[in-house]
């Protein structure tokens, strides 16, 4: 009954806005961003960001709203239900978003909505503690290689940015995905900690989760997972040492999948235009994120080529459902 | 003495007039929140944070740590008055805080935990002021079978839990609702591999069942349910207000040493990351019962039952905060939001942060002391107010619970599958009551599981299997040992005593 009530009502307010848009379609004066994650959370920093980078330009309704749980896919999942045919929202994701229906059956994936724009990130980067005796990253590798199991290697949770990373390390190295001893974490502030007390032989995540403690020379960086070398950072890149792989932990926007193109293109231009603001600069520099700013089309191809590696690495853990 | 001069910098940053507005406005803010069961600090200070881009960081900050201890506050209010407990560290506050207000003594349960909470959050604070680096630097040394055996040790005390305050019942129906929590707390993800477990496709419990959720259900909704299919025909008031507001000389002898012993428990377990609020609540209710001289008043109103859980949670609070200024480590998701609020302000907390920035860091250190002094000025004559609640008839009362606990529960993540848990878990709850099961174990279970499950399979992933880990460990050792004798005690002196009668009943 509600249910059905409520679709009615969904409708009625898609057709009346239908019939009162064409007046102002092209210009943005409010947005509602739908966030796979609590307060706080990765996506929820990058949902707020984008509401203070609004702000600076003058769009004041903003309103973010956060759904946890579910790996995501609830808020995928109430986007679907509750946003069809508007034109003001959008719904946050990240590599989490991506990987999560790979691992376990849910009832929707992200190929349920319309992936917009890739926005912002950071390249996982791998450290140890400062005193460790792992001198570099072909030390650790050779580690590695002589006796897995001893090579305890600490990131988030399970199915996570970090374990898919480190189980591609390991196949370059010629070594499987399950030999990777893989300790998931809660959060990264738990990561950090597993990194110091020396339970983690060595730890992954974004760079800004471990700068403080380089800084404070407690950690050190062994490699980053970016195509160059990062500006200020002191440490290689997995290619200059022979491991291709770039990983990067991105935030993207996806809309509606019942938009038409040019409420979604609307919708593509502000973010174009966002991403080349001042205060959105100021917000990644404050924050330590690159800009890594995608269109449509190949951020759809750059989702597709993720989702396919991921499913290849999490088929070999043996964690891939599908 | 260098501390102590930067402290009085940070009260010359934190007196002025415009930034004790802030502390007040943060306080208050945070007291509401803490009062509503379901919205927190967390989600609270993420709203706040893109509208307060204008204001200086240190006014920010002062209000945002108001906020996260006003909260702390306001979480007793509801637990006490209506036995619905709006986050994980106030549960044991409602066993004897609702006993409390049962027998007309809520105002002194009102005011033994604020006053409780002003004392052990002081002494938080000043633990924050003097000890944080050097306590962070030796929880840092903890590692995973030591964090095992620490809970181990917890879910070890729930045994003196088991038998049911009101009567009735037995041990096993004790054993039997601790199980069903552990067995509660397996559905949701593996945490080693991320494989669903019990979640039936339903993607609501792929995080497992909310603490918060199972808590409100089993004490609200299902002793509401009790209550009001017992007596709930009779239209008087629930709770006769008796006698002067104010604790009594023996209440004032009975609260301070709990206070004190609860934030000497609450502060470290706190600071340490992954430690909560929930396990220090949990170890000072259970050694304030070992240690009264009246056990068998716990769970039918004992006042120190409430005074000590209290001052662990708000001590706990403050210890919280360790980790995160004293070497950026957010541990907590209230924590996390704090850490992107410095973020916002291109800001790092951490050692290096006291060095750039001390005006900030010490405004901020001493804005709590300042706030913890307004929460009690704006608590302790609130407490008047508050227990009025009580006199309404109790048909209002009930309905009134009922809606609040659904609300806070929707509220908490917004979605209606945990309406539909707590309303399972509440008529559970009812049946539980109707028969004599205890329900804290059930609770205890719940949080206790996967916190054991996950530090044990991490340990046993970085020893390669190895299960010497725990005992080669000393701080793990220890705490197992400890939990060891907290069971072996009871069954000894229980085999030592009935010898005697079975020999006289042979020569007879």
């Amino acid at each position: 009954m509600t249910f059905t009530r409520r679709t009615a009502l969904t409708a009625l307010a898609a057709a009346f806005l239908l019939a009162v848009a064409p007046a102002q379609a092209q210009t943005i004066r409010s947005l509602d961003i739908t966030v796979p994650g609590g307060p706080g959370s990765g996506l929820d920093q990058a949902a707020r960001g984008i509401e203070e980078a609004l702000r600076a330009e003058g769009i004041n309704a903003v309103k973010v709203n956060n759904v946890p749980g579910g790996g995501g896919m609830i808020a995928i999942s109430q986007f679907v239900t509750t946003k069809e045919g508007n034109r003001n929202a959008v719904v946050v994701q990240g590599a989490g978003t991506v990987f999560f229906p790979l691992t376990n059956k849910t009832p929707v994936t992200l190929a349920d909505v319309r992936p917009l724009a890739r926005l912002a990130g950071e390249y996982e980067v791998i450290a140890v503690r400062h005193d460790s005796d792992v001198k570099d990253f072909k030390d650790l590798m050779a580690r590695f290689k002589a006796n897995p199991g001893s090579v305890a290697w600490g990131g988030g949770s399970p199915g996570s940015t970090e374990n898919i990373f480190f189980a591609r390390l390991a196949k370059i190295a010629g070594m499987t995905p399950k030999q990777v001893n893989f300790i998931p974490h809660p959060n990264t502030g738990e990561v950090v900690v597993s990194a110091l007390n020396g339970q983690a032989t060595v730890v992954g995540g974004g760079l800004q989760d471990f700068k403080t403690q380089i800084e404070a020379k407690k950690l050190r960086l062994l490699a980053v997972a970016s195509p160059e070398r990062l500006p200020d950072v002191d440490a290689p890149t997995l290619r200059e040492l022979g491991y291709d792989v770039v990983f990067a932990n991105w935030r993207g926007v996806s809309v509606h999948k019942s938009l038409d193109d040019k409420s979604a293109n609307a919708l593509a231009d502000l973010f174009a235009k966002l991403v080349k603001s001042a205060h959105w600069k100021k917000i990644l520099n404050d924050r330590g994120w690159l800009d890594l700013y995608l269109p449509e089309q190949p951020y759809q191809a750059f989702i597709a080529d993720e989702t396919r590696q991921a499913r290849e690495i999490l088929t070999e853990l043996g964690l891939a459902t599908q | 003495m260098e501390t102590l001069t930067l402290l009085a910098q940070g009260f010359a940053v934190a007196l002025t007039p415009g930034n004790l507005i802030w502390s007040i406005i943060g306080v208050t803010l945070g007291t509401a929140i803490g009062v509503l069961p379901g919205i927190g600090p967390a989600t609270t200070v993420a709203i706040l944070m893109p509208l307060t881009v204008g204001l200086p960081p240190v006014s920010a900050f002062i209000m945002f740590a108001g906020i996260y201890y006003g909260a702390q506050y306001g979480g007793s209010t509801t637990s006490i008055l209506l036995n619905t407990p709006g986050e994980a560290g106030s549960m044991m506050t409602a066993v004897d805080g609702n006993a409390m207000a049962r027998r007309g003594r809520g105002a002194q349960a009102l005011a033994t935990a604020a006053i409780g909470s002003f004392v052990a959050g002081t002494i938080g604070t000043i633990g924050l002021t003097f000890a944080a680096p050097l306590l962070v630097e030796i929880a840092l040394k903890l590692t995973a079978p030591d964090y095992f055996a620490l809970m181990v040790l917890s879910l070890a005390t729930v045994t003196t839990m088991l038998s049911n305050p009101t009567g009735g019942g037995s041990i096993a129906f004790g054993i039997a609702s601790l199980f069903f929590g552990l067995l509660l707390g397996t559905v949701g993800l593996d945490p080693q591999t991320g494989q669903a477990r019990f979640a039936f496709g339903v993607p609501e419990l792929l995080d497992g069942i909310d603490t918060v959720v199972v808590a409100v259900g089993l004490f609200a909704i299902g002793e509401t349910l009790y209550m009001a299919a017992t007596d709930g025909g009779k239209a008087d008031s629930m709770h006769k207000l008796r006698g002067s507001f104010w604790m009594s000389r023996e209440d004032w002898s009975r609260s301070w040493k709990p206070w004190l012993r609860g934030a000497l428990i609450g502060f470290p377990i706190g600071a340490i990351p992954a430690g909560g609020s929930e396990i220090p609540t949990v170890l000072s209710y259970t050694l304030e019962k070992k240690l009264s001289k009246k056990p068998e008043e716990f769970g039918l109103g004992a006042i120190e039952g409430v005074a000590g859980p209290e001052a662990a949670n708000n001590a706990s609070a403050a210890g919280a905060l360790s980790p995160l200024l004293a070497l950026g480590l957010p541990t907590s998701s209230t924590a996390a939001v704090m850490l992107a609020a410095f973020q916002q302000y291109g800001l790092r907390p951490g050692p290096l942060l006291f060095e750039s920035n001390s005006s900030l860091i010490w405004g901020l250190i001493a804005s709590l002391y300042i706030g913890n002094v307004f929460l009690l000025v704006l608590n302790l004559p609130m407490v008047g107010v508050w227990v009025r609640l009580l006199s309404l008839p109790k048909p209002w009362l009930y309905g009134g619970i009922l809606v609040l606990s659904s609300l806070g529960v929707y509220s908490l993540n917004g979605n209606a599958v945990d309406l539909v848990i707590l309303w399972i878990i509440g008529m559970v709850g009812f049946i539980m009551r109707v028969i004599g099961v205890p329900i804290v174990p059930c609770v205890l279970g719940l949080i206790l599981g996967p916190l054991i499950e996950q530090q044990l399979r991490r340990s046993l992933a970085i020893s390669q299997g190895d299960w010497t880990v725990f005992v080669t460990h000393p701080v793990s050792a220890f705490f197992l040992l400890v939990a060891l004798a907290f069971v072996a005690t009871p069954i000894i002196s229980s085999l030592r005593k009935p010898k005697p009668q079975s020999a006289v009943g042979m020569t007879r």
